[in-house]
């Protein structure tokens, strides 16, 4: 079984290596940090605060977009192009097909991760500021959100089209980043029906906001202690519900 | 006991409110026999891939039931045992033949010396040896078909499903694979394969199933259905397959209208 994930996984890498958007991301990450360190002179006083804030943000986004873009088209291209007919004829699992997409779109979106990381760290360390423990579990942090984006884009792949399913995992992607938000409104809400709604929906959609650190570390605020640990125990658990959801989805598909 | 069988297998396909669309398939019954070439004629759209679609489990069956084996066509243990060529061979164009076969052949569990020197001799049987490296972008229909077949031939399957293996090849190609489907039997393989090239079932297939309009409207040994009797049952002449196809489509359609 370990086999067959790791050959799927691997194929996955193989054929993402051939997409654009990798590399476009990666260049326009490049672009942007350089730019950045440039317009550095309208803060005065807080140059390395305002590269590490567009930094952090351009990563997460290029990042986003990668994982987007790979997760939304693998299993439909998959369907499209027929090469799933073959696949699903050999002693391949449904579930081991699914895993396999999903750790091959991981290990393209760390690769892609770790170069614009790269690329912000280099530029960074060239215009004087310091590469610190905390930045890196920001930079970790971000892929942890990557991870949870791409399981969400890979379900919704098993059952939508592309094009619904970027606007179904965007929609996941954006309330995940208003959590506390949707909370606090259901508090507030005095109809019960839609106070329920509201709290089950706060806890359907990923919480993103745990992951969020780019403002304590502009502001040169130590991370809390132990958050690397808690964030990916949760990224974890929230993978394997949405995993398991994704094969209920796909296990019931005809190709 | 038949290595597959089908009871009443019916395909209805569905559009999106899950209202009936189209109906593929309906009340199938088939029994292939271990070790026969059973060929399933008819011509395009007469629910012959769909008909093997179910019995590799990639769509799931109206009403009715299909098994292999004795066993449901999703069981794992199965697959292994089951060579699918489609109709056309949707692989991965990126990867060259030699990377192909050392793909499948992971998802078969092989390793090590065993997976080289079966890649090594199945690229040798389908002659595509010398262009191993190439990728398979770039490889003609012909050749594209023969790495179809290799990914068959990896598994040593016990069971062979071959949509439409010779349709798009020259006179040469569909020879080479009519030879390997021929050889497959002499290995006591079975195969079932679908086309609606009678020239090509004729010499190969032990028994053919006629399906037209989703449902089968003829099945027999070639040697039976093929005699034309007269009416104290005395065999007057031997038709060809083709005469026999067109004979027997005819007469449905006949009798379809007369109702």
């Amino acid at each position: 079984m370990i086999q067959r994930i790791f050959t799927l996984s691997l194929i996955t890498i193989k054929e993402s290596i051939n997409k654009k958007v990798i590399y476009l991301s990666i260049f326009f990450a490049f672009i942007i940090i350089l730019v950045s360190r440039i317009f550095t002179s309208i803060t005065p006083g807080a140059e390395i605060a305002f590269m590490t804030d567009i930094g952090l943000v351009t990563i997460s986004f290029l990042g986003g977009v990668v994982a987007l873009f790979l997760a939304s088209d693998f299993i439909p291209d998959e369907i499209r192009k027929r090469t799933i007919y073959t696949v699903l004829t050999y002693p391949v699992r449904r579930f081991e097909f699914i895993l396999g997409k999903f750790l091959g779109i991981s290990g393209v979106v760390l690769l892609s991760h770790s170069l614009m990381s790269l690329i912000f760290l280099a530029v960074l360390s060239l215009s004087g500021g310091a590469v610190k423990c905390d930045l890196m579990i920001a930079l970790a942090l971000i892929y942890g959100t990557l991870l949870i984006f791409s399981s969400i884009v890979i379900m919704g792949s098993t059952f939508l089209s592309p094009l619904i399913n970027i606007v179904f995992s965007l929609f996941f992607y954006l309330l995940g980043h208003l959590v506390t938000y949707i909370r606090h409104l259901s508090e507030r809400m005095e109809d019960v029906f839609t106070k329920i709604l509201l709290i089950f929906f706060s806890y359907i959609v990923p919480d993103l906001e745990r992951f969020e650190v780019k403002d304590k570390l502009v502001i040169d605020s130590a991370l809390p202690i132990g958050i690397t640990g808690d964030c990916f125990l949760y990224a974890g658990v929230y993978i394997v519900c949405v995993m398991m959801l994704a094969y209920v989805a796909f296990n019931e598909r005809e190709v | 006991m038949p290595i597959i069988k089908t009871e009443n297998l019916t395909k209805v396909y569905k559009d999106f409110w899950g209202r009936p669309k189209t109906r593929a398939l309906s009340g199938l019954n088939l029994e292939i026999h271990k070790g026969e070439i059973f060929g399933l004629l008819g011509p395009n759209g007469s629910g012959k891939t769909t008909a093997l679609k179910l019995m590799l489990g990639l769509i799931f069956p109206t009403t009715g039931n299909v098994s292999v084996m004795g066993k449901p066509p999703r069981d794992i243990n199965l697959k292994s045992k089951i060579g699918f060529m489609p109709e056309e061979s949707y692989l991965y164009r990126f990867l060259n033949a030699s990377e192909t076969l050392r793909f499948y052949g992971q998802l078969l569990g092989l390793k090590g010396k065993e997976l080289n020197n079966r890649v090594d001799r199945v690229l040798n049987i389908v002659g595509l040896d010398r262009v191993r490296t190439q990728p398979l972008r770039e490889y003609s229909k012909g050749m594209s078909r023969r790495m179809g077949l290799a990914q068959v031939l990896l598994k040593e399957p016990e069971i062979c499903v071959l949509d439409e293996p010779t349709i798009g090849l020259d006179p040469i190609g569909a020879g080479e694979i009519k030879d390997i489907i021929q050889e497959l039997k002499n290995k006591g393989t079975t195969v079932l394969f679908s086309t609606h090239i009678l020239s090509e079932a004729e010499p190969l297939c032990d028994r053919i199933g006629i399906l037209y309009e989703g449902r089968l409207i003829a099945m027999g040994a070639l040697t039976d259905i093929l005699e034309v009797k007269d009416e104290v049952e005395v065999v007057k002449t031997r038709e060809t397959l083709e005469e026999f196809y067109i004979r027997t489509i005819k007469n449905r359609d006949t009798s379809h209208f007369s109702k």
